[in-house]
């Protein structure tokens, strides 16, 4: 048995609570962890806990191609992220031997989040906001348990991307968001042309959160390096 | 097959702009060529019978057609600027590419799929605003969050007016056609009040203000009227039309009020062209085809209007150093087509009589007293904002100061300024002239024909 096979297997025999859970904890870290990387991983495992909760209502296929565009996703933003995490470290470096931050430098060695306090008020704000929402909307077509699935990852990113001030944090938001749509509408138009179109959409996506990220570390190495 | 090339013929030029992105104005000119190959391509296959591929028939109506060609050749005319005025050329891969996907978009009749690609298209033109500057990064971010929101809006829409029934248990076809009415406000930038593409008005070039404030919008309308079946069918929407028309309303008012103070052209053409977007809003909130018509024709005199002014407004800033009132002291002789081009352009979109926008804006206004005379003398009265704004700035303008320096304009863009310009005085005054007027229409509105 290849390790894949084992962990699939592994990923399927969890229960729906405990899925939930993991999701849960995977959006907390997309809040609380300040290191764009690790937050990455966690929007990674974002990918393979929602492919498993859709995994049983569309065809294999398309589940498969969901998680190929869930890593090619990752391995753009990884290098993104990567990039940024240097050059803010060497930025913040350069100012701690300068021995004090020149005027503006808040600006130039900018924090993407509010804080872990803010945060997990946040995170808590997205929990009721979904709960309500699924409560008072019950999208007919698809289970229940989707349901809440779908506006939990649709309000969470929904509020990281508004309280983010960053792109690839921003970046990051946006395709929880997208998560939660998908993964309601995949279940309702299960066909490939559609799911087609919807991989195209996350390219583009994944391209535009790195074409801004870059055009932001330039505007931070122009600032630093003044 | 023809059809197919409409989306393929923009998007087969892509690589071709790439390669020659380094030359001066080789890319331009391939790129006006396809947008005019483009254009031309959708006419010709007005009431063709629609192609089936995957199962999905693909096609155009005259008012899709009149879209498609319309927005290219709009984005024609801003890449022809270009020549005589060269920018990032990427600028030109990427509008031709969320061209291709955009008349995608509104080709195919399925809904949900036409959606989708419509929502490519969004996001490929939105990728415009960090190309355009360093610091509008964050804007970009932040209208990519306004397209994302575009998407479950657009997938909303498309799946409940398609069945007939809502996919939420318990509601009626109402959200579909609030979604519906949330896409329109969102995308075309009605909210939150232009506040996203404010940023393109006041630094970005030509064919991304173009691209963004007027063809996307003109897309996403298309697109509306074609899950409506508008203007054949012109049914009474219920809370469609009044979310619009409160919308329009908003517009007008605010748009009036914040364009009073403002001392830069930019911005004034910015809030002019806000308010100019909610009459035509006002005219899709009350109901009934004419003013289905009117507000339809509003919005393409608008677009006009706001390509000649954004190309105007790159000349102020290359040869003028600035778009507001101090840098346009004298502009008249530094760039005199150019000013009056862009005269003419404002004076449409803020309506003045013999102007192309006054017409339409009379219709619907007229319409709107018909219903309430408080709300349209209101509407009419912060009309005057824009008004009052554009005086100023073309009092600098055509204040007579003796200039003695050798950075005129391009005469490319200010023929092009003037064309434009000239074209909105021109069916302003004999509507007969403008090519999609429905003559029947016209007839009965206009008292021409």
């Amino acid at each position: 048995m290849s390790l894949a096979t084992w962990f699939w297997e592994r990923l399927n025999a969890l229960t729906p609570a405990q899925m939930t859970m993991a999701l849960l904890v995977a959006s907390a870290v997309l809040y609380l962890v300040e290191e764009r990387r690790v937050a990455l991983v966690a929007l990674f495992a974002q990918y393979l806990l929602v492919g498993v909760i859709i995994g049983s209502y569309v065809y294999r296929p398309i589940l498969y191609l969901f998680l190929g565009i869930g890593t090619a996703v990752f391995l753009v933003l990884l290098l993104s992220a990567g990039r940024v995490e240097r050059i803010v470290r060497d930025a913040r470096a350069r100012f701690a031997a300068a021995g004090q931050a020149a005027p503006g430098s808040s600006a130039a060695l900018p924090s993407e989040s509010m804080g872990p306090l803010f945060n997990s008020m946040t995170l808590v704000l997205a929990g009721v906001a979904a709960y309500e929402i699924w409560r008072a909307y019950p999208i007919a077509a698809i289970p229940s348990e989707l349901t809440l699935v779908s506006y939990w990852l649709v309000c969470n990113g929904l509020l990281l991307a508004l309280i983010s001030t960053g792109p690839l944090r921003i970046g990051y938001g946006l395709l929880t968001f997208l998560n939660g749509v998908v993964s309601a509408f995949l279940v309702m138009e299960r066909s490939l042309l559609v799911f087609a179109l919807v991989g195209a959409l996350y390219g583009i996506i994944a391209m535009g959160i790195a074409i801004c990220t870059e055009a932001w570390l330039v505007t931070i190495r122009g600032d630093t390096e003044s | 097959m023809i059809v197919l090339g409409v989306v393929f013929l923009p998007l087969l030029m892509v690589p071709v702009v790439l390669l020659l992105r380094r030359d001066h104005w080789a890319p331009a000119v391939a790129t006006v060529v396809a947008l005019v190959a483009t254009g031309a391509l959708a006419v010709s296959q007005v009431n063709v019978p629609p192609l089936v591929v995957l199962g999905r028939a693909i096609g155009f109506t005259p008012l899709t057609a009149g879209a498609v060609a319309l927005g290219c050749a709009l984005l024609a005319a801003t890449a022809l600027h270009t020549v005589a005025m060269p920018i990032d050329n990427s600028v030109h891969a990427l509008s031709l590419a969320a061209m291709a996907a955009l008349a995608g978009g509104v080709a195919i009749r399925n809904a949900t799929i036409g959606g989708l690609v419509l929502e490519i298209g969004i996001f490929l033109a939105i990728l415009l605003i960090p190309l355009r500057h360093r610091d509008a990064t964050l804007d970009g971010s932040r209208a990519m969050v306004i397209a994302a929101l575009l998407l479950p809006l657009i997938l909303s829409a498309s799946i409940t007016l398609g069945s007939g029934g809502s996919f939420v248990a318990g509601e009626g076809t109402n959200t579909g056609l609030l979604a519906l009415a949330g896409l329109l406000l969102l995308a075309l930038g009605l909210v939150p009040f232009h506040v996203w593409l404010m940023g393109l008005f006041r630094r970005g070039p030509a064919p991304s203000v173009v691209m963004l404030t007027v063809v996307l919008g003109l897309m996403v309308l298309t697109y509306a009227a074609g899950v409506l079946q508008w203007p054949e069918q012109s049914p009474s929407l219920g809370v469609f039309s009044t979310v619009l028309l409160a919308a329009g309303l908003g517009s007008v008012l605010l748009g009036g009020m914040a364009a009073l103070g403002q001392r830069s052209l930019g911005r004034v053409i910015g809030y002019a062209a806000l308010a100019d977007l909610g009459v035509a809003f006002i005219g899709l909130g009350l109901e009934g085809a004419p003013n289905l018509v009117a507000a339809i024709i509003h919005v393409v005199y608008r677009g006009v209007a706001v390509t000649a002014a954004a190309i105007a407004l790159g000349v102020f800033r290359r040869r003028l150093g600035g778009d507001d009132d101090y840098h346009l002291r004298g502009a008249l002789r530094k760039a005199p087509l150019s000013v009056l081009g862009v005269t003419l352009a404002c004076l449409s979109l803020t309506g003045l009589p013999l102007t192309a926008g006054f017409g339409t804006r009379l219709l619907i206004l007229t319409s709107l007293a018909r219903q309430s005379a408080p709300l349209a003398v209101l509407a009419v009265a912060f009309s005057l904002g824009p008004l009052w704004a554009l005086g100023r700035c073309l009092r600098a303008a055509f204040s007579p100061i003796l200039y003695v320096g050798d950075r005129r304009e391009p005469r490319l863009s200010g023929v092009l300024v003037l064309f434009l310009g000239a074209l909105l005085l021109v069916w302003g005054i004999v509507p007969r002239l403008v090519p999609f007027l429905p003559i029947s229409w016209l007839s009965g509105q206009m008292g021409g024909g």
